[in-house]
């Protein structure tokens, strides 16, 4: 597959259903977000320490989750090629839910905000979980324009960003506490 | 020229398969029509691809023939030292090739607009599957070299509202339906004003150079690409 194709250099792109679109479309925006969001995944899992190693393959199984969102987001579901596209599966919601409830199960309460950071991978997690939510709102933002229900794919891609941006959360605690790093409570007077 | 079966269900990924390879003809002294064996149950939309493994290595292939045909139809361009083409353009007929697929979404979305299709070289597979399916009213640029490079041209000429080879290195005169240079030079010169649906295979250059054409002339157009290398 040829990566430097030139086809873009007006500033236009084809959306996978075959609209010509510029580069700030508002469709775009959304998948970009997704993919800024997988690119700071994969610079979590680099930063993991080898203590928590085990957690890079879940987190590789959530960069796979994102790219079938973003082929929805740059699809019309009208077009034949969208009928080609997997559809979201529910399990990968599920998943993190599970995950989510087993790293909780071994954190202690969380009695005030946090600062985000500690440790080099709690950091990148904390990152992970904003671009999540950002990717999230643009998902929200999206949905505006389209009049009656959403499609099956926006609301399952809804529940899991939203879902991912809460496993992040508890991710970031749960490094700190592998690697020994006390959390920062957030105080009105630092 | 809205076959039903391009609005059917995605069809299954059939997985690895091994096509026994039933014929192969010559289309040119670099391209190979090769018939390679259906499974039953293969199911495909017209502009999918067969992946085919060799020695470790796969490249894709875009499906020449219809859905409704009984063999799978591949168009195989010769590359002196490739890695998976020598072995396809000299396999003896019963040679057992591993492939999978479907592949790709580069497929036919039924439209008001007129359907423009262009293509170079091997280019003109997934043209040639969706005629076969039943596609009509399109526009055709055809692109090659010269016109044995045409291929599928008496397939595709009664089945599109315009035919147009687009000959790069034809000595003159030039035979009937054809113009001199390049698929771009037809798109930029020879379509009215309108709305279209374009449909694009070939190398990325040609895409890359047609799309530029495409915004400048057809900005509201919607354009699916197939680049090869």
């Amino acid at each position: 597959m040829k990566v430097a194709t030139g086809s873009g250099d007006g500033g236009r792109t084809s959306l996978f259903s075959g609209e010509r679109v510029l580069k700030d479309d508002e469709r775009l925006e959304a998948s970009g977000d997704v993919d800024e969001l997988n690119a700071v995944i994969g610079g979590l899992i680099a930063a993991l320490p080898p203590e928590a190693a085990s957690c890079a393959p879940e987190l590789r199984t959530v960069q796979s989750d994102l790219f079938p969102i973003g082929a929805w987001l740059s699809a019309d579901g009208s077009a034949p090629s969208a009928a080609l596209l997997p559809p979201l599966d529910p399990e990968g919601t599920a998943r993190l839910e599970r995950a989510i409830g087993r790293m909780e199960a071994a954190l202690p309460e969380l009695r005030s905000f946090l600062l985000p950071g500690g440790c080099p991978a709690a950091a990148w997690a904390h990152l992970a979980r904003t671009v999540c939510r950002r990717a999230e709102r643009r998902l929200v933002r999206l949905g505006r324009g389209s009049p009656g229900e959403a499609p099956a794919w926006r609301r399952e891609a809804l529940r899991y960003l939203n879902r991912l941006s809460d496993y992040f959360f508890v991710l970031a605690r749960t490094l700190n506490r592998v690697a020994g790093v006390e959390e920062t409570p957030w105080r009105r007077e630092a | 020229m809205a076959p039903g079966s391009l609005n059917a269900p995605a069809p299954p990924i059939a997985g690895r398969q091994t096509l026994r390879l039933l014929a192969r003809r010559s289309l040119s002294p670099e391209v190979f029509e090769l018939d390679l064996e259906r499974p039953p149950g293969f199911r495909f939309l017209p502009g999918q691809r067969l992946r085919i493994r060799e020695g470790g290595v796969e490249r894709d292939y875009t499906i020449a023939s219809g859905p409704g045909e009984g063999v799978l139809r591949i168009l195989v361009r010769r590359v002196p030292g490739g890695s998976i083409s020598p072995f396809l353009c000299e396999a003896p007929p019963g040679t057992a090739i591993a492939a999978s697929g479907p592949h790709g979404y580069f497929v036919f979305a039924p439209a008001p607009r007129t359907p423009v299709f262009a293509a170079t070289g091997v280019g003109i597979a997934p043209f040639r599957s969706m005629a076969a399916s039943g596609v009509r009213g399109f526009v055709l640029f055809h692109g090659a070299g010269r016109a044995g490079g045409l291929f599928y041209r008496e397939f595709l000429e009664p089945r599109a509202a315009r035919y147009r080879g687009c000959l790069s290195r034809q000595a003159q005169p030039l035979p009937a339906g054809t113009r001199p240079g390049r698929v771009t030079d037809a798109l930029r010169e020879e379509l009215a004003e309108g709305d279209y649906d374009f449909y694009l295979c070939g190398r990325g250059e040609m895409i890359a150079e047609a799309l530029q054409v495409i915004d400048a002339r057809f900005p509201r157009a919607r354009v699916f690409t197939e680049p090869f290398s």
